[in-house]
């Protein structure tokens, strides 16, 4: 990615084993960066917004989000949204990657803004594949800083 | 919503009050014209008896004086004011052969006046008539009564007839409607309820599925490893090593793997299915001919290995969503050829038809059939019937059933083990669609 500043990729996933199966197949397409992992959507929102438990957090910047639907407190279409709608965090790529390929889905997340829509294939020969080439395909994004 | 009944209501509220309107006019007309005409004809029949009463006596006046009893007024007079029958107060009047007043009664009745007449003999030839009149006045007025009561009288039949089904039928309704909200609520919540499920139970195969895997992918690392250094250990211990990692791990991460295939479809499966209740369904006019044509030849290279006959019939055009139909017609077409029976050639024949209110269709094969025990469960879902020698994830027939119940239509089938099946729906004409 770009060269002075490292993309720090925040991964918003409740699911540990999930989160560490796409850890590693992201690492496996060659991602080196920084990966921040938070386990629902209200601490993802609150670190974003740097309040609650994160006020007085050190930040990475810029940041990368992978997020998930389905989460507690605040599900992903919430943070989505929130994140969104938010001046500070507006510009933020963010990448749903989710369990689900409903159109319906896919739809909603676009509406609220989201950039890249990715469904997590339950064959595990598919769901690495699809990491990595979303690996290769995160490691050519420009992002805003 | 429209209340489910409301079309049967409309017709039954209609003939109700047809038949109570009839009724309780029949009550507030027939009754006081009944009434009318019994006073009358007793007021009559009480004229003419008097009538003839009286002539009977001036009768025997004139026979007894021919020339001068006209002028006999007193006696005449005398006569005819004798007491009266109760109740008909009238008055008699003799006249001559001309209807010149000879004699009368005092007391004029006010009109209306029925009058009745008897003739005077003398001799046997008539020589003049006794008049008896009464008015009419109070037979019409107990006839206003009479016909008043008989008009609340008509109403109350009118609303024992008419409005309390009515408001039976209305309560019955709303209860009904009611009912019909609950298990719309119900089956909104079971929609959802399905549709959660299904997702949900897809994350935790993902992890299942994923760290077989990754476990898989270390044990080759290891056996790589091991290859390299073969060296290092006896003979037993490599063949050890090798069976555990090679044979009883791999084949572990397979059976795991083939069992969270097998349940990704299922879920799969349940997915789709709740999403056939989900979808918004779009009616559009299709030609059924076009649309049967296109899917036989998707089905083409299919039907040429079966060796099998496909036959389609003039289909009516309807208005239905075009997807949920091909999804519908392609099911019955594609079980009915995949179950044909073998060693023997295959006749699939699709036929539509216009019957009263509905499109009807049909599809037939001379396939193997299904038993009578297995009728039941047919369109369960994830239930194959039958010898399972073709693949098939028993969706198929479950998901056609939930399309058609939305298009407000229905499914059946009637088979014979061994000589055939034939699957026929009925989609109503004119229906709109359930949301």
């Amino acid at each position: 990615m770009e060269k002075h500043q490292p993309v720090t990729i925040l991964l918003v996933e409740d699911d540990p084993g999930h989160a560490l199966l796409i850890e590693k197949n992201l690492r496996r397409s060659g991602i080196a960066n920084d990966i921040l992992t938070l386990d629902n959507g209200q601490k993802a929102v609150d670190f974003l917004l740097k309040q609650g438990d994160y006020r007085d957090d050190r930040h990475p910047a810029p940041l990368l989000i992978l997020l998930d639907l389905n989460l507690p407190v605040l599900d992903g279409y919430q943070v989505l949204k929130i994140i969104k709608g938010d001046q500070r965090t507006r510009q933020t790529p963010v990448v749903v990657l989710t369990t689900t390929d409903t159109s319906h889905e896919v739809a909603r997340c676009y509406e609220l803004g989201c950039n890249v829509y990715v469904s997590k294939p339950v064959d595990y020969g598919q769901f690495s594949e699809a990491i990595r080439n979303l690996g290769l395909f995160l490691s050519i994004v420009k992002i805003p800083d | 919503m429209v209340g489910i009944l409301s079309k049967d209501r409309t017709s039954a509220v209609v003939v109700l009050t047809r038949m109570a309107a009839l009724a309780a006019m029949l009550v507030a007309i027939a009754l006081p014209l009944g009434f009318f005409f019994a006073e009358y004809n007793y007021l009559a029949g009480v004229l003419e008896a008097e009538a003839e009463v009286d002539s009977f006596y001036v009768s025997r006046l004139a026979s007894s004086n021919p020339a001068l009893w006209r002028y006999e007024e007193h006696r005449l007079e005398d006569l005819l004011d004798r007491k009266t029958t109760p109740r008909v107060s009238g008055q008699r009047r003799v006249l001559d052969l001309e209807g010149r007043l000879i004699a009368d009664s005092p007391g004029k009745p006010p009109s209306p006046v029925i009058t009745r007449k008897h003739n005077v003999l003398d001799a046997g030839a008539p020589v003049g008539m006794v008049e008896a009149s009464a008015s009419l006045r109070f037979v019409l007025l107990r006839t206003a009564l009479v016909a008043l009561a008989s008009a609340g009288l008509g109403y109350f039949l009118f609303y024992l007839l008419h409005h309390a089904p009515i408001r039976a039928v209305r309560e019955a309704e709303s209860r009904l409607q009611k009912k019909n909200e609950e298990l719309r609520a119900i089956n909104e919540e079971l929609k959802a309820f399905m549709y959660s499920a299904a997702h949900d139970l897809r994350q935790p195969l993902v992890n299942i599925r994923g760290f077989t895997s990754e476990l898989a992918r270390a044990v080759r690392e290891m056996l790589a490893i091991l290859a390299a250094h073969a060296d290092r250990c006896s003979p037993e211990e490599r063949e050890q090593l090798n069976r555990v990692l090679a044979e009883d791990v791999l084949e572990a991460d397979g059976f795991i793997g083939a069992s969270v295939d097998r349940m990704s479809g299922l879920i799969n499966a349940l997915l789709k299915l709740s999403q056939a209740g989900y979808r918004k369904l779009k009616p559009e006019l299709i030609s059924m001919n076009a649309l049967a044509q296109s899917l036989l030849a998707g089905m083409a290279q299919q039907i040429r290995e079966k060796d099998a006959t496909v036959i389609v019939g003039d289909l009516p055009d309807m208005v239905a969503d075009r997807t949920a139909m091909e999804q519908i017609l392609g099911n019955l077409l594609d079980n009915a050829v995949k179950y044909l029976a073998p060693g023997r050639p295959g006749k699939v024949e699709l036929s539509g038809q216009r019957i009263a209110g509905s499109l009807l269709y049909q599809v037939r094969d001379n396939g193997r059939g299904i038993s009578a025990d297995d009728m039941p469960r047919l369109f369960h879902l994830f239930r194959r019937v039958g010898k399972q020698d073709v693949a098939g994830d028993g969706v198929g027939l479950a998901y056609a059933k939930a399309l058609i119940k939305r298009h407000g239509g229905r499914i059946w089938c009637e088979s014979e083990a061994g000589a055939g099946t034939t699957f026929s729906f009925a989609i109503p004409t004119g229906a709109s669609t359930a949301e």
